[in-house]
Parts: C-alpha cells; structure tokens; sequence
C-alpha cells in the first residue's frame, strides 16, 4: 500500500515538484523571518555585546542599552574610578536619535566617545580611524553604502554637521546603526553638560565582576550596576520580546499556508487517484490502511519541503546578506528544528482534511467504466 | 520608569505602537525625577522640554506663524502635525522597509507557485476535454489563451474573497493583539498587490503549458 | 468437488431512490453456486447485473435480502469486516482492468496480498506461478501503460486469483478486448474453474461464452431466472427486425393464430395498428433465425 502511494506521488513528477516548492516556499517564509528577527536582534545587542567591558554602570532604574535613557552626572564615574579592584571606567553618552544624510533619515545610536578610548568605540574598522575627535564621526560601513557616503562626507546629527573620519564593521543593523562621535559634541548636541549615560567598567585582575557590582552599589548612590553577562541578557530579552509576537504572527501565517498548499495536494492526488483507490476497496483495501497511506504521502510531501526550505535557506541567508548588507540573517538550529515540528503538525493537518474524501469513494465504482 | 514608581491612573486608547508606546505622567513628576537623579544642580541649564504643541488662533495663517517661530528660536525646527507624522512613517519605512520587502517577495514566489499548482491540477483533470477541443480543430495557442484567461478570472474572483479575508484576520489580530494596526484596504498596496496576483495568473497558468501542447487529439477514440 | 456451495444469495432487492422515482434494481434475486461452477449473467443493459454483481462481492449492501460466501452471511457483517471478506474471498475481474498506473504487473498482481496480514512469501511464490501460467513473464516489471488490452486482463486475473479466493466475479471480462484476446480470456476463466475449483459468476453480453458455461441466468429489470443451456431461439422483430430470443422475449402479440415477439413497446403497438403490413411469413411462420445466433 505505501510503496504504492509512494510510486503514485512520482507518477506526475512535475506536479509534486511544484507541490514541494509552495509548501517550501511557505517554511522558507518562516525560516527567513525567524532568520531576520535572530539576526537583527543580534546586532541590536552587537555595542553591548563586542565592547570589552566586565561591569555596566547606569542610572538607577535602568537595566538595559537598547532604546533606553539613562544619566549619570561625571563625579559618579569618578567616585567609581577610584573605587578599589576597578581597573578602568570608560564614560559613553548615548542618544537615540534621528541622524540625517541629504534628504534620508535614518534612525541611529549615537554613542559618544571620551577620546581616547581603549574599549568603548568601535571593535572593528574597515576604513579611516575608530577615535572620532570633535566634529567629525564614525558610521557603519553598511550604512555609508547605503547612503553612499565616504571619508570626508558629511552627515547631520540633530542640528550638527559632522564629518565622516572612519567606517566600522559589524555596527549596522535595520533597528539601530551605532555611529560613534565624539563625547564633547554629544553633550553639546544633548545640552547636557559633565554627564554620562553609561559607565564600561573593567574589573581588576582580583576581582571578579559580581563582586565589583556589590561593590559600586554600595559605594555609590542612585546607580544600578550590572555584569556584561547580565547587562547582555537584558538588552537581548528585550530585543526577542519586541518580536515574539510578530514572530508568532508570521509563524502561524506560514503554518496556515503549508497547510492549504499540503492539503490542497494531496487532496488533488487522491481526487486523480480515486478510481484506483476505489478499486483498492473493492479489493479489500480499509478506509483506515488508505487514511494511512494518504497521511503517509502528506508526510513525505511536507518532509521534503522542510528540507528544501532548510537547504534553500542556508544557501540563501548568507546570499541575501551579501546582496542585502542591511539586513542580518542568521539560520539557527532552533528554527529548522521549528519548521521540522510544525511541518509534522501541517501533514497531519493536511492528511486529516482528506479522510472524509477518501471515506466517501464507493467500492463498487469500480465496475463503473 | 526610571526606579521611579507611578500609579496607573488612567488608560488611553490608540496610543500603542509596535517599538514606542506613549505614556503620559505629570510634568511635575519629571521635574521631581532630574532632581532626584542629581542631574542638574541648576535645573536653568538642563533641556527640561522636548517638544513644543503649539494652538493658534482661528484666524491666524500656519506658514506665517511657522516662519516667525524659527525666526525668534534659531535653534527650534517647526513642523505642522501631518509634516511630522510623515517624517516619523517614512523613518518607519526605511527601518522596516528591507525586512518586510523581503518577506513580501518569498510571499509573491509562494503566490506564483500556489496558482501554478492550481492551473496544473485544473487542466490535468481535463485532459481528455482538452484533447477532444484538439481533435475538433482548436489549436494549441487557443487553449493555453483559455488556461490563462480561466487563471485571470479565478484570481479576479480570488482577490475580493483575499481582502475580505485579510479584513478578518486583520480584525482578529487586532482584537487579539491589540497593538498591531493593520490596514489590508489601504489604496496603494492593494492596487500592487492586485496587479502582481494578475502576473502571477499569467504566470502560473503556463506551467502547465506542456501538457497541453503534448496532448494527443486521437485519444477522443480511447475509452 | 462441485457439491459445496460458496455463494448463496437469497431474495436479494436492491431500490435506489424513493417514491415515484424508486428504480428497483434488483429484484428479488435469488442464486446458490456451487464450488467449481462457472455461471454467466446475461441481460440487457441496465438489467441490473453490476448492481447484483456489487451486492454478492459486498461492495453494495441490498436493501433486503442475504448473501452468504463461504458460509459466512456478509449482508449482517459490518461495514469495517467487509474488506477483509472481499480480500480473502472475493476475486474481481473488471471491464476496464482497473490496474494502478503506478505499480508494475508483478505489484499490481501482489497487491490484494498485501491487504492480508503474513503470508508474503507464499503469496510471491503464487505471484511467480500465476505470471509463467498466464503467460505474463517478460512482462513482469512492466508499467500497465505498456501493456495490451489481453495482457491487462491476464493481469487482472492473477490479480484476482492471488489470495486463492472461492469466489470470482468478473464483469464484462472481454469487453474492451479484441476476438482473439477475448478467447484466450475465456478460456483461463473456464481453466480456472474447472482445474482449480473457483467459482465464477461472469457478466458478459458476449455469447461464445455460452459454450463453456455450467449455467446460464438471465437477468431483466431486476429479476433473475435460469436460461436454457441450449442454443437460443432467435426471432426476428417483425416491426424492426431486430432479433429476440424467443424464451425470454416479454413483448408478445398473437395474430392470425401465429405469435410475434418484439423488442421494444413501441413495435409491439406498430405492429397492432397494422399487423398486415408487417406480416410478410405465411400465416405459422415467424422468421426464425439459426440457433447459434447468426442472423440472415
């Protein structure tokens, strides 16, 4: 029975490749949105998440970097400096801003710099210098493409012209570029004067960061501090809960159309096979040997579209990025393992739709010529 | 917010939005957190305002008033509401624009290959009709023109059925999730999305182009 | 071996629809077959011997009645039990062949042996006797596509024969196949009756098979009765010249001392209007036509 169904499905080879294709095309939708949301979430945490930094220092309250607001007045960071077992403290200014280049406005992290910095700017160059001094800035290398701009452009930040000195690497994402300037602009933009947002506090060779958190806490007022571990969790809860749903959405979408596309086969095959399958009753054939079978082919079907989605997808991801620097893409286990159970769910789902076809043939149709 | 502890007083309809939700607190409030945040010793030197919503009189002109604002205030920029709301959708676009344009074309694919595997099946299960139409004298360019002009008035039909459709999960969602607003009867995309399924009935209903073209006139003869 | 009964049916009648539109089509029916016994079923169309052939191979339910195979009453079965009867005991043999595209002549032979839980390898050795008998070896893995009218029905029937059934039903076995493959058809149906003790019910309009047949039952608008195993009496219609047989006819007029028999109603009012007109014999004589059934 299933060799015979399975020898049914590749009677019309073209048709169960189109099938394998849009029921493909489904998880690869999937796939990819989980692709982008993994990737961009990654990079919004990528500041967070390069910077060498063992203990994070804000204001109060806050406990995270992503779209936050956070104010510390310069004296702090200096009660910290002096703190024992704190073996260096780099100040930042950040803002969340909308920085403008000719008549395109994209929204942007500005982190401001107090140059010179050993750890705080950008990790990773690929043109010109990472220490912007005053009026001058350091961009993603993506963003220039995009915006196609270079060393020696200028770019507008609020109401303030700065010049392009240098291109980082791995800075870029869709929901927030970093671009670095200088600490002393930034507090000129901001007008806000001998403060800082966050503290990046390196720990002493005898020190372990937790205990350092204990120990600016206690030392300080009105500050919260956070290992790098911690301080990253956050800001990457943060980056997936602003997703989950969209997430959610997306997959249940993707669900909804594999299913209709695996259904609408396998209701198709049987509808061309019924005369065999009416004549597999009058043979001896049981409704449930045929629901099994049918169930079996779904099975298949919705398998080898898993598996071409997935392949298809690790081809394309890295492809898509190239051609589409502005947007990261990762493929991740946890994904195709998701398309895999989901797909199990949609075969079910689509074999089940067609049982009552399959109840209703009449045996003795097959007299019928 | 802010290791500051504010009681709901109220909730506000409409003021939800995917990345920036809008809450309200009284602006004295605020003055009391920069105080406790030791931000300022001297509150004059700090930007205690973001933004200025500004009321004119009923006879007074827009531009005018605009004009004479930036005028007195070098430093401020002055926007009517609908500017702003269109620079803020247009940041919207350019941030989302890439992912969701992505998203949108692997959905056109699915759409091209669902509408071929729905021509393929139709005229595969009228392959003996078809061939009869042969043998009668129609020729193949005249069938395949029926294949696509059937592919053009199911999706004509299809269409409105996808709206409406669209409207209720759109309803759902938005019962559900109330913080998405999602809007499948606005003009543009829909005019786009309308014109690309006609592309894609065009397309899909030559897949099963070889078939018809491969088909037998003589098999009107076998049973 | 001809003594044990493997199918008895007992005033079978099968109605489809309801009120003015109710056709029955069967009508009480009654038949017994004993092992070995080849029965042919012959009758106009529409007569309703598919519909009787549906109810004894369980595939139909009766509206009343009983069908018994092998002892066992199927009519009281349930519709889960069916298939396991129609498996085991029941070979079918269609007019259109009814073989799955997909599968190969060796498969499509095997597969009623797979519906039986064990017994593959007895059933592939079977398969291999039943392909060198019947004549089907270089055609083992061919696709059906590939085969001839004859061949498909050699494969039907090893098809039917694999689960060693008591009871064959064929229909129409040589209705799609030329006179020569139609013969050869015929034969391994009575070989097979007559070597291997199954019995055969076949629905045939074709009369050759009248030679090799045990019994032979007519069957009209539902109703079953036994025709005589000798050669048919042929009358011509007198109105259009069709020929009928004699001893089923049911359209009869008498004039001038002598019987006509018609085909159709419409004849028979003909023919009473204006009987002269057609009366072309002396009076004691009806055109009657050779009794193998050849027409002047």
């Amino acid at each position: 029975m299933l060799r015979w169904m399975i020898k049914s499905l590749f009677m019309e080879p073209l048709t169960l490749v189109v099938a394998i294709a849009s029921a493909a095309s489904a998880f690869l939708l999937i796939i990819l949105f989980e692709g982008i949301f993994a990737g961009e979430s990654e990079q919004i945490v990528a500041y967070v998440r390069n910077v060498k930094a063992d203990v994070w220092v804000m204001q109060r309250g806050v406990s995270n970097m992503h779209m936050a607001t956070s104010y510390i007045p310069d004296w702090k960071v200096r009660q910290v400096r002096e703190l024992p077992g704190v073996a260096g403290v780099e100040a930042i200014l950040y803002l969340n801003t909308v920085v403008e280049v000719g008549d395109q406005r994209w929204f942007s992290y500005v982190v401001g710099l107090e140059v010179p910095s050993n750890y705080a700017g950008p990790w990773a160059m690929a043109q010109g210098k990472a220490q912007p001094s005053v009026g001058e800035a350091v961009v993603p290398e993506v963003f220039a493409d995009m915006t196609r701009l270079g060393i020696g452009d200028t770019l507008r930040v609020t109401d303030r012209e700065l010049t392009i000195v240098g291109l980082s690497k791995e800075t870029f994402s869709m929901a927030n570029s970093v671009i670095f300037v200088n600490k002393i602009d930034l507090e000129d933009i901001m007008s806000s004067f001998d403060i800082a947002s966050f503290m990046l506090v390196k720990s002493g060779p005898d020190v372990s960061p937790t205990e350092l958190v204990g120990a600016i806490e206690d030392a300080v007022e009105k500050v919260h501090a956070l290992t790098a571990s911690q301080f990253l969790q956050n800001d990457r809860r943060l980056a997936m809960q602003m997703g989950t749903e969209t997430i959610a959405l997306m997959t249940t979408i993707g669900a909804a159309l594999a299913i209709l596309l695996v259904a609408f086969t396998i209701y198709s095959q049987v509808m061309r096979q019924r005369r065999e399958l009416s004549v597999a009753k009058a043979l001896g054939a049981t409704n449930r040997s045929l629901y099994i079978s049918v169930a079996l082919q779904a099975v298949g079907i919705t398998l080898a579209s898993v598996i071409v989605a997935s392949i298809t997808a690790a081809a394309l991801l890295p492809a898509l990025s190239n051609f589409i620097p502005a947007v990261t893409m990762i493929l991740t286990v946890a994904s195709v393992a998701k398309i895999a159970i989901l797909g199990l769910f949609v075969a079910i789902t689509a074999a089940l739709l067609s049982a009552r076809q399959i109840a209703r043939l009449d045996p003795a149709s097959a007299f019928q010529t | 917010m802010s290791d500051f502890e504010f009681r709901i007083a109220g909730i506000s309809e409409g003021a939800a939005a995917y990345f920036t939700p809008f809450g309200f607190v009284n602006f004295d409030d605020l003055l009391d957190f920069y105080f406790e945040s030791e931000l300022a010793e001297d509150l004059s030197t700090f930007p205690m305002l973001s933004f200025l919503l500004v009321d004119l009189e009923s006879d007074a002109n827009k531009a005018d008033v605009a004009q004479r604002i930036e005028e007195a205030v070098p430093s401020a920029d002055v926007f009517e509401p609908e500017a702003l709301a269109d620079r803020d959708a247009a940041l919207g676009r350019i941030t989302l624009g890439p992912i969701f344009g992505m998203m949108i074309g692997v959905a056109y694919v699915v759409g091209i290959l669902v509408t071929a595997i729905i021509m393929f099946a139709a005229v595969n299960g009228r392959r003996h009709n078809l061939g009869v139409m042969k043998a009668l004298g129609f020729s193949n360019r005249y069938l395949l023109r029926l294949v696509v002009i059937e592919a053009l008035l199911l999706t004509a039909v299809a269409i409105p059925a996808g709206v409406l459709f669209a409207i209720i999960i759109a309803l759902l969602i938005q019962s559900v999730a109330p913080l998405y607003l999602i809007l499948p009867t606005e003009a543009v995309p829909l005019i786009r999305t309308t014109l690309a399924c006609g592309v894609f009935a065009i397309i899909g209903s030559l897949l099963p182009v070889r078939i018809i073209f491969r088909l037998d006139p003589a098999m009107v003869f076998r049973s | 071996m001809k003594e044990k009964v493997v199918l008895q049916a007992e005033n079978l009648v099968k109605t489809f629809g309801s009120g003015h539109t109710e056709v029955r089509a069967v009508d009480d029916v009654s038949l017994s077959l004993k092992q070995g016994e080849l029965v042919l079923v012959m009758g106009p169309s529409g007569s309703g011997k598919t519909t009787m052939l549906s109810i004894l191979g369980g595939l139909l339910r009766p509206t009343s009645g009983q069908v018994f195979i092998d002892g066992t009453n199927i009519s009281a079965l349930s519709e889960s039990k069916l298939p396991m009867i129609r498996a085991r005991s029941v070979g079918f043999i269609f007019q259109a062949f009814n073989l799955l595209d997909a599968l190969t002549v060796e498969e499509n032979i095997l597969f009623p042996a797979r519906l039986i839980r064990g017994g593959q390898k007895e059933a592939a050795v079977r398969a291999a006797d039943l392909i060198e008998r019947l004549k089907l070896g270089p055609r083992r893995t061919a696709l059906p596509q590939t085969l001839s009218g004859g061949e498909k029905q050699r494969v039907a029937i090893a098809r039917a024969l694999i689960n060693a059934p008591p009871l064959i039903l064929a229909d129409e076995p040589t209705g799609n196949l030329d006179s020569t493959s139609g013969q050869e058809v015929m034969m391994i149906l009575h070989d097979i009756a007559r070597d291997e003790g199954r019995s055969i019910i076949l629905v045939t309009h074709d009369p050759r098979v009248e030679d090799v047949a045990d019994r032979i039952l007519w069957l009209e608008d539902g109703a079953l009765r036994d025709r005589k195993a000798e050669k048919h009496a042929w009358v011509r219609d007198p109105v259009c010249g069709m020929r009928v047989d004699e001893w089923t006819a049911q359209l009869s007029s008498t004039y001038e001392g002598q019987s006509y028999h018609f085909c159709a109603q419409r004849c028979l009012e003909r023919f009473e209007e204006e009987p002269t007109r057609y009366v072309k014999c002396s009076p004691g004589e009806q055109d009657r036509t050779a009794s193998s059934g050849a027409i002047n």
